[in-house]
């Protein structure tokens, strides 16, 4: 679906991609996770055709982005509301729905279909400006849904957005996904790749540092469970591969006052592999 | 081409729902137009037409006629000489000359004998309205002298006395009917009833009679000056038009760019050139339309009323061009909205300066004048007032068009060049 190979792109002295190489399989979610400035926004841009690279290949849906043809078979929603103000939702996405083909019938039936998808039938006539943040974050995803693309590109989809509505983009994002679409998710929120994604890339300072499934990131880099035991007043943490077994043996030596597991996170992931937190 | 139009409708809604924007496109420029129209002293459509009067002989009848003549409330009449009246409405200063000729006098003091008295008019052969009305005013005149010759007791006893004098003239089958017919008119004219009538004598003279004629002698007027202040503030309007318009515009495409609509729509399968197009064609859209607002309500109400409406049409056009490549290309100068405006404003107020915007043409400096050429804001209102008061043939109208055209051509590419080749 979408094959990146040891690409390369500077913005002046800025080196945005160094050496990024990446495979998107049919049907799946991809996560690109990352803090902010490490690549996430340019790889969306080569991936839409913005941006042409320096070095190296990108192959989207079998072709060149750059493609406007292609460019047909795409869906971006931006990091940035790219939406007009002053138009209301309905017309913000009908507009955008004409500048991927549709007209007539079919075009309505779209929008009608995608304002069904983010629940926003109702505000459908209100201008975006009035819009609360999290709300103008489904319109953006509408506009970027409406033309029933084969690959979707969410850029931090959620950022900005207050938890209520973060929890109705995440419906939508696992519906998409429940049909069965391709999905490249970039996110710096560790919890969205964790409860959303697939596989996740973890990138910085433009270069891929691990690709797998969340469970393959955390075995291979995050380390053991933490065991964490209470007793006499005092606590206890033991890392430990099985933390059940570790939690018998230790019972059956003293009496516990209390315990509880730590799973492994991504952050340790991070921090793993680039010796600093994701949110520094 | 239906995702063109749908762009440039966007964009024409979106600067409908934008009060301010739609205030300095279609507003601001009446205001101009009609405020500066009154400083420069316009009165409209409302205005008397000026003529000037010669009289060529000096003679009692004559000095009459004159005299009714610049008593006229419809016209402004200004007594001068024939070499003064010529140079006036060759300069377009009046709209003609009425010239009592030699001889005017003496055929006026006869009535059904010889030529009638004739009047000159001097004047341009395009000014055929103000043709018709001076003509009816002077065979008004005319009919009126003509009344009260018959009605005053002495000037009739002349007037029959020089009439009955030329029966002689006259083939013998009409000698006696004219003879009964001045005795008959003598008695009536001196019953009390008729001495009071009214000045509609020339009406009833019959069929064929007329109590002058008028011959017409072409002068071609060489420099046309507006024919009032309003023709020059609203050409002057008609730039701030243009002006509010490109001002959106530039805002409207770095706002694109910078709030990723843009991206969004290059993310779309469209070219980059497609994208500009569609913003070019509503920036074309709004200027043609707001430079048709202008002038309609500068010739319904203030009496600017273009001499060939098709080169008007073709004046806005060229000019709506090459003020939209103007604004691709300030556009690209600027990342940000407060960058790209004031680089746009930084750009058009010199332009407007020297180019006629803000001080006419007419009135520049002659090394004013010579600068003014390297302003595309010159041309355009050089067009307009081609076609508005200056009466350009199409030969004359093409200098201007072609320099707008390729204005905006070269503006336009330069523009989209920069833009496509920027970062966003």
């Amino acid at each position: 679906m979408i094959r990146i190979d040891s690409v390369r792109k500077q913005f002046g002295s800025i080196v945005a991609l160094d050496g990024l190489t990446l495979d998107v399989r049919p049907g799946e979610m991809f996560g690109l996770l990352g803090p902010n400035g490490a690549g996430k926004s340019t790889t969306m841009a080569l991936l839409t055709g913005l941006h042409t690279p320096d070095a190296g290949s990108i192959s989207v849906l079998g072709g060149d982005p750059r493609d406007p043809a292609l460019r047909a078979r795409l869906g971006l929603a931006p990091q940035s509301l790219a939406l007009y103000e002053n138009l209301s939702g309905r017309e913000n996405v009908t507009f955008f729905a004409r500048m991927f083909g549709l007209r007539g019938a079919r075009l309505d039936q779209r929008v009608d279909a995608a304002l069904d998808f983010v629940q926003l039938v109702d505000r459908q006539h209100d201008r975006v400006g009035g819009y609360s943040g999290g709300m103008q974050r489904r319109w953006n995803l509408a506009a970027a849904l409406v033309h029933e693309p084969e690959l979707i590109l969410l850029d931090e989809p959620t950022a900005g957005v207050d938890p209520q509505s973060r929890n109705a983009l995440f419906e939508n994002v696992l519906a998409l996904k429940a049909a069965g679409r391709t999905i490249v998710y970039t996110t710096h929120y560790m919890e969205e790749v964790e409860r959303l994604c697939d596989r996740v890339a973890i990138i910085d300072r433009g270069r891929v540092l691990a690709v797998d499934s969340v469970a393959g990131l955390l075995r291979a880099h995050a380390g053991a469970p933490v065991l964490v035991v209470e007793r006499e007043g005092r606590s206890q943490r033991i890392e430990t591969t099985d933390p059940l077994a570790e939690l018998n043996r230790l019972a059956a030596s003293a009496p516990i006052d209390g315990f509880h597991v730590e799973r492994p996170r991504l952050e340790q992931v991070f921090l793993h592999l680039t010796g600093r937190s994701l949110r520094d | 081409m239906n995702a063109l139009f749908a762009l440039a409708a966007k964009d024409i809604r979106l600067l409908l729902r934008n009060r301010g924007a739609l205030f300095f496109t279609m507003g601001w420029p009446l205001l101009v137009a009609i405020f500066f129209g009154m400083v420069f002293g316009g009165d409209g459509g409302s205005s008397r037409p000026k003529v000037a009067l010669v009289v060529q002989e000096p003679h009692a009848a004559t000095e009459r006629f004159a005299q009714s003549v610049l008593k006229l409330d419809t016209l402004d009449v200004e007594r001068v000489d024939a070499a003064t009246a010529e140079q006036l409405v060759r300069q377009g200063k009046r709209s003609a000359a009425i010239v009592l000729p030699a001889g005017f006098g003496e055929r006026s003091a006869r009535a059904f004998s010889g030529d009638p008295p004739q009047v000159e008019l001097w004047l341009d052969p395009s000014r055929k309205a103000e043709r018709a009305m001076i003509e009816g005013m002077l065979m008004k005149l005319g009919g009126e002298a003509m009344f009260a010759n018959i009605s005053d007791p002495k000037a009739r006893q002349q007037w029959l006395s020089t009439s009955r004098a030329d029966l002689d003239k006259l083939p013998p089958e009409s000698r006696q009917r004219f003879g009964d017919f001045y005795t008959a008119l003598d008695a009536m004219m001196t019953t009390p009833e008729v001495a009071g009538g009214s000045g509609d004598a020339a009406a009833a003279s019959g069929p064929g009679f007329s109590p002058l004629t008028v011959s017409a002698r072409e002068i071609t007027v060489a420099k046309r000056g507006p024919r009032n202040g309003f023709a020059i503030s609203f050409t002057q309007g008609m730039f701030w038009a243009l002006l509010g318009a490109l001002m959106s515009f530039v805002t409207s495409l770095v706002l694109e760019r910078m709030q990723g609509t843009w991206n969004r729509l290059r993310s779309a399968p469209l070219s980059t050139a497609s994208l500009l197009f569609g913003k070019a064609l509503a920036c074309f859209a709004v200027m043609f339309t707001s430079l048709l607002l202008v002038s309609a309500v500068g010739a319904m109400v203030f009496g600017v009323v273009p001499h060939s409406l098709s080169k008007l049409l073709l004046a806005f056009i060229a000019s709506a061009f090459a003020f939209t490549g103007l604004m691709m290309l300030l556009a690209s100068l600027g990342r940000t909205v407060q960058t790209a405006s004031g680089a746009a404003w930084a750009v058009m107020m010199p332009l407007a300066m020297v180019g006629g915007a803000m001080i006419p043409l007419f009135v520049m400096p002659p090394w004013m004048l010579e600068l003014s050429n390297l302003s595309p804001v010159k041309w355009a209102v050089i067009g307009i007032e081609g076609a508005t008061w200056r009466g350009f043939s199409y030969a004359e109208m093409a200098t201007p068009i072609a320099i707008l055209l390729a204005t905006g051509a070269l503006c336009g590419l330069a523009g989209a060049w920069r833009i496509t080749r920027q970062p966003n």
